[in-house]
């Protein structure tokens, strides 16, 4: 026997049968969009601007900043150097450029990753190099591990014996939490 | 035409709604879907996934949007870019939008009015916000911080 569904339950099952790519295909593209309009701004450049360099039609530079433009890695790359500034960041990258950063800024912060070894491997290289520790930590420094829930690990700076964290003098201690898939 | 503004995404970066008509089975925003979900399946799903994440994570950036309506109208089009299919809505200070229909824009027409399909959903949300300013001017519709309230059950 056929089951004749009525036009709301096709829609319905259509939906929701989006498959997962879609999710990081629009989140890719929409976060590069809004860095991209944002980076315009912010060097003082319009979109007309910045078709002129690239020799695009405006509606072109218009189209990218919809939110689901497919770009290509090329398309990508002259962007970034139209505007002398990188856009996308290989997680290590972000690791071990901007790492230090989040330490120095903020007393916690969450960093989103999925798992944890990139970071210990950050520690660990970076143990016998102290200019490229934040706050110019030694490697006897107290990178502790604390209790997880089933997602998030937290990684402390302990700052409380030696007091090494030189722009935090009220605070005890740096926090940051890692979000990851496979916590202990 | 008696209509109804109702829910689609409640997330905490934006509301989107969408008009559903109450002689029709299907709301605007689902008539759209319906009608371009076997012709261009994956331009679709793309805008759907859009408008989910812009409700919950990315709020109603302003290069999402392209104007179609002359001011003070604010109706606007969000499109997917590979096919040109486009979905028309109503943009309320950066916090709701409601959804009209849509559809694919014919091949080297670039004036809205050389789309008729196209055109005739922007001029009925050019209605529906004429509608809904009215009861804005009344206070029966509030428009928040983050969301529309008051009554949204239009009969006209």
């Amino acid at each position: 026997m056929s089951i004749i569904k009525s036009k709301k339950e096709l829609v319905k099952q259509f939906l929701d049968e989006t498959p997962i790519e879609f999710e990081y295909f629009v989140q890719h593209s929409m976060d590069f969009s809004v860095q991209l309009s944002s980076l315009l701004k912010k060097k003082g450049k319009s979109q007309k601007d910045l078709a002129d360099i690239l020799e695009k039609e405006e509606s072109e530079i218009s189209k990218w900043l919809s939110g689901n433009h497919n770009f290509t890695l090329k398309s990508i790359a002259k962007i970034e150097a139209a505007l002398d500034q990188q856009l996308i960041f290989t997680r290590e990258e972000i690791i071990e450029r901007f790492l230090p950063f989040l330490f120095r800024n903020w007393k916690s912060t969450y960093f989103e990753k999925d798992n944890i070894d990139s970071l210990m491997t950050y520690y660990t290289i970076s143990e016998n190099d102290s200019n490229a520790l934040p706050f110019g930590i030694s490697s006897n420094s107290n990178f502790k591990m604390s209790s997880n829930t089933d997602s998030v690990t937290k990684l402390f700076l302990d700052n409380s014996e030696n007091n090494k964290v030189e722009n935090k003098p009220n605070s005890s201690y740096a926090e940051l939490y890692l979000i990851t898939n496979n916590a202990a | 035409m008696n209509f109804s503004i109702i829910p689609l995404y409640n997330g905490k970066k934006a509301k989107i709604y969408t008009v559903q008509f109450s002689d029709k089975e299907l709301s605007e925003y689902e008539q759209f879907v319906y009608e371009n979900m076997t012709i261009v399946p994956d331009a679709v799903r793309t805008l759907r996934t859009q408008l989910k994440k812009m409700s919950y994570q990315r709020g109603l950036a302003d290069n999402f949007f392209k104007r179609e309506s002359p001011e003070p109208y604010r109706v606007f089009r969000i499109e997917e870019t590979k096919e040109d299919l486009r979905l028309y809505c109503i943009k309320f200070s950066g916090v709701a939008i409601v959804l009209g229909g849509g559809g694919i824009k014919i091949p080297c027409k670039v004036k809205l009015i050389e789309n008729p399909h196209l055109n005739a959903v922007c001029e009925l949300l050019m209605k529906i916000e004429d509608l809904i300013n009215e009861r804005i001017l009344t206070k029966e519709i509030i428009i928040t911080n983050d969301d529309l309230k008051g009554n949204l059950n239009f009969e006209i």
